[in-house]
């Protein structure tokens, strides 16, 4: 597969801009992971991520404690008609609240994908169930990312089944009670055949809370 | 379809996590990590962040990435900006990674899991 490193960058100042060349005209599937902290107020705060001057979607997570610094939902975004040549990306603020320091951090890598991509995003509550087509047999890569609270901390998580059977599992310790917080977004191998499955997310315990503020992401790309 | 390979998978902590592959293609690969970090209470304020770091047989670094976030105490562990790194190696032979905190101040228990993942 190949795979382009196009910014890690500490995010000092939004909104901040790059350029970089895009080396084929195979479908692009764009990484982007920030951390930001709410100014003043308690409310979702991101980053919103444009390319060549459009919005392709917003990275977000629900900031409860304002002045402290969260990792926003990673995300897998589609770059549409792709072309040879240089182009331009933007991180601009989502909200008025959202706001950098020298202790947050954004990166970006590219996928060239041969095959169209599978991406669900939503918002929760959770579990969550769909459809996914797979093309073809063989491995493939599942991303996984999202947030969610919980009234006691405790490990806990999410995890994707295909069918039932749990494919994905990201987890950590929150550390303060009824507080939003990124899980880290993970990518793992996905052994597939060329058929219908049902895909779903599921909190990995059952105290795992989550609202129409709290993202989801799950990809699967070749 | 993918040439995927999982290094760690929900590994927890503490750090250091040490473990060898086989590299599976001589073709350039993206690697990456992810996981948590909080710095130690009591140390200066500072970014926290976890790593992996690649070695042949020799000992010499031959890949390396890392994730890294805000260590404030206040608010616990936070999912660290994990980004890839790229590099080479030799089809078939075999190599060691360590995944370890960037920092010295940086803390980690079993209740941290770790994910390191290869994509060729």
């Amino acid at each position: 597969m190949d795979i382009q490193e196009i910014f890690s960058v500490h995010l000092q100042k939004l909104p901040y801009t790059t350029k970089f060349k895009l080396i084929s005209n195979a479908k692009v599937l764009l990484y982007v992971a920030a951390s930001v902290s709410a100014r003043n107020a308690a409310g979702l705060i991101g980053v919103n991520v444009k390319i060549d001057g459009t919005v392709l979607a917003a990275s977000v997570v629900y900031a409860n404690e304002p002045g402290s610094s969260r990792p926003t939902v990673a995300m897998l975004v589609n770059i549409p008609n792709p072309t040879v040549g240089e182009h331009t990306l933007t991180l601009e603020a989502t909200t008025q609240i959202t706001m950098t320091g020298s202790l947050e951090y954004a990166c970006g890598t590219i996928f060239y994908q041969g095959v169209e991509p599978f991406l669900w995003r939503f918002s929760g509550p959770l579990p969550k169930k769909t459809k996914f087509k797979s093309p073809m047999s063989g491995k493939a890569v599942l991303y996984l990312a999202g947030s969610g609270y919980i009234k006691t901390p405790q490990v806990c998580g999410l995890s994707v089944q295909l069918d039932g059977a749990t494919v994905a599992k990201t987890q950590m310790l929150p550390g303060i009670a009824t507080s939003h917080f990124a899980l880290p977004p993970v990518f793992v191998p996905v052994q597939l055949k060329p058929k219908e499955y049902d895909i779903g997310i599921t909190p990995t315990i059952g105290d795992v809370l989550s609202d129409e503020y709290d993202n989801y992401e799950v990809g699967i790309f070749y | 379809m993918a040439l995927v390979q999982l290094l760690l998978d929900q590994h927890p902590g503490p750090l250091p996590i040490k473990g060898t592959f086989q590299c599976l293609s001589t073709e350039v690969f993206d690697f990456i990590v992810s996981g948590v970090s909080v710095r130690k209470p009591n140390t200066a304020l500072g970014a926290a962040g976890v790593e992996i770091s690649i070695t042949d047989k020799t000992g010499k670094e031959v890949g390396y990435t890392s994730g890294t976030i805000d260590g404030t105490v206040m608010g616990g562990r936070r999912a660290t900006i994990a980004q890839f790194g790229q590099t080479s190696l030799n089809a078939g032979e075999t190599y060691n990674f360590e995944v370890r905190a960037v920092f010295p101040e940086c803390a980690s228990d079993a209740k941290d899991f770790y994910t390191a993942t290869i994509i060729y």
